[in-house]
């Protein structure tokens, strides 16, 4: 049943999305194209401008084309246990462990996917770009030895946990939502609800992209006084342990305080 | 043998308000039985309990499962809403039911499907609202289960439709199942119901044979609007 559970829920957005990640990539191509097109067109400064701006669109359109797909994924969630639809998925055969474990495990499916897409998407802008890939620029700075190779296995592990806790908020969020929706009836209740748990997922998230870059690029904390050990473990487990409450907290609304309207 | 439906002590609020009071009813399998009542008197909010989408107090078995897993595997319910994705095929709901649901007989379903005339590759957002309905009930039927609850199945389409559901309940129920269909349009159901529940204001207040109504002259319409009669 968690197989046959996480399989449709993975298929559900599916047929929306192809047709964006075709769009996504046909930006970067675009956008990369049109980068090499102002270089070399300089002296023409109408067509530069326009190729400018083209490009300029087309990195607005690929980043807000990432996280939109990020949002069609969460969407298909919502459709599924907070709208009419959730008749059918709280009356079928499965245990609320089984229901909540594999839509998360779908969400999480989808989110490696649409990352692996949007990083391929701006290596293809590079290239079609001429500028070559950026990879040397996040590289680490100074001698790889044993200490880098530790705190980047830390920061690894740091990525899942903090990812896994943004995705099991924003979950936890439209399943709040969904229940206050019933008791209060207000779009706004409802709303709010979802954007909370989208902006403290997200905000776990900048902590961790700054915290990562930071350690990458200087190695050290800059102004925070302790062992980049030290925060990088203290950061994985409050995120591990809101991600845990969060987790809690879904399986409760999926199961005994479950009441569809 | 163990009942088809056993409720102990059922109470269900939604914050202050009292939706279903002390039901206490044991239904034996094999039977067609009406949910009769007024608007509001918590008919829904009665087989929201039984399928698994509401908490409540009190015990609800169902053929000796309580409330779960297990006895979603034998129950098919049939809400008043349409609760399929509109952007699914027809041919695609039915690979849905068949996914999930071991007594899902998907040559009844298409069987059902060709009296309909529609396509099996049409999609559902396309059809009209009787044929949505129609489609969903289709899926629900199709299912070989051993307690349908119906909701309000007939409400809001046309009699040919009503005819057609009707039909439908009574020629493609799997054998010895309990069929519990709740309505307030009494006089079409009446003919294939072997017995009846009335439900008011949060209470059942009656549970008895459509049989011995008739057998006393009256029809269960009659009884009802005696009991529910408003002014």
């Amino acid at each position: 049943m968690f197989l046959k559970i996480y399989k449709n829920s993975f298929l559900a957005p599916l047929k929306t999305l192809i047709p964006i990640f075709i769009i996504h990539f046909a930006l970067a191509i675009v956008g990369g194209i049109s980068i090499k097109i102002t270089d070399s067109l300089q002296e023409n400064v109408p067509i530069a401008t326009l190729f400018g701006v083209i490009s300029a669109l087309s990195s607005v359109g690929i980043t807000g084309l990432g996280i939109g797909e990020i949002v069609l994924v969460f969407a298909s969630f919502r459709k599924a246990v907070a709208t009419d639809e959730a008749y059918l998925t709280y009356t079928l055969p499965a245990t609320t462990g089984q229901q909540l474990g594999a839509r998360t495990l779908s969400i999480a499916t989808w989110y490696v996917i649409i990352t692996a897409i949007s990083t391929v998407a701006t290596f293809v802008y590079n290239a079609f770009s001429g500028k070559g890939l950026f990879l040397t620029d996040v590289m680490p700075s100074g001698e790889i030895n044993a200490e880098i190779v530790w705190l980047i296995i830390e920061i690894c592990i740091m990525a899942v946990v903090v990812i896994a806790s943004v995705l099991l908020h924003v979950i936890c969020g439209i399943l709040l939502a969904q229940k206050f929706s019933t008791k209060t009836k207000t779009k706004s209740a409802n709303a709010m609800t979802v954007l909370i748990g989208f902006a403290e997922g997200f905000a776990l998230m900048v902590i961790f992209i700054t915290l990562t870059v930071t350690l990458l690029s200087s190695g050290n904390m800059g102004v925070v006084n302790a062992s980049p050990h030290v925060i990088i473990w203290t950061i994985t487990v409050v995120a591990g342990a809101l991600g845990g409450l969060c987790y809690f907290l879904s399986y409760r609304l999926m199961g005994r305080w479950l009441n569809l309207a | 043998m163990t009942s088809a439906l056993e409720v102990k002590n059922l109470n269900k609020k939604y914050g202050n308000f009292l939706a279903l009071d002390n039901v206490n009813i044991t239904i034996n399998g094999g039977k067609i039985i009406g949910l009769l009542g007024p608007n509001g008197s918590g008919k829904s909010t009665f087989f929201k309990c039984v399928s698994g989408l509401l908490t409540y107090e009190g015990q609800i078995l169902v053929h000796g499962r309580p409330v779960g897993a297990e006895s979603k595997k034998i129950v098919a319910f049939l809400p008043e809403r349409t609760y399929l994705d509109l952007n699914m095929r027809v041919c695609e709901v039915f690979d849905f039911f068949f996914d999930f649901y071991d007594d899902f007989d998907v040559n009844r379903a298409y069987e059902l499907l060709a009296t309909l005339g529609v396509d099996r590759n049409a999609k559902l957002k396309t059809l009209s609202k009787g044929t949505k309905e129609k489609v969903q009930l289709i899926a629900v039927m199709a299912r070989k289960a051993q307690v349908y609850l119906l909701d309000e199945p007939i409400g809001g389409v046309d009699p040919a439709a009503r005819e057609f559901i009707i039909h439908t309940i009574l020629t493609r129920v799997n054998e010895g199942a309990t069929i519990i269909i709740s309505t307030h349009l009494i006089r079409d159901i009446e003919d294939i119901l072997d017995e009846y529940i009335f439900i008011n204001g949060s209470k059942f207040i009656s549970y008895g044979s459509v049989k011995d109504v008739h057998d006393q002259g009256k029809t269960v319409d009659e009884v009802f609007r005696e009991v529910f009669r408003c002014f």
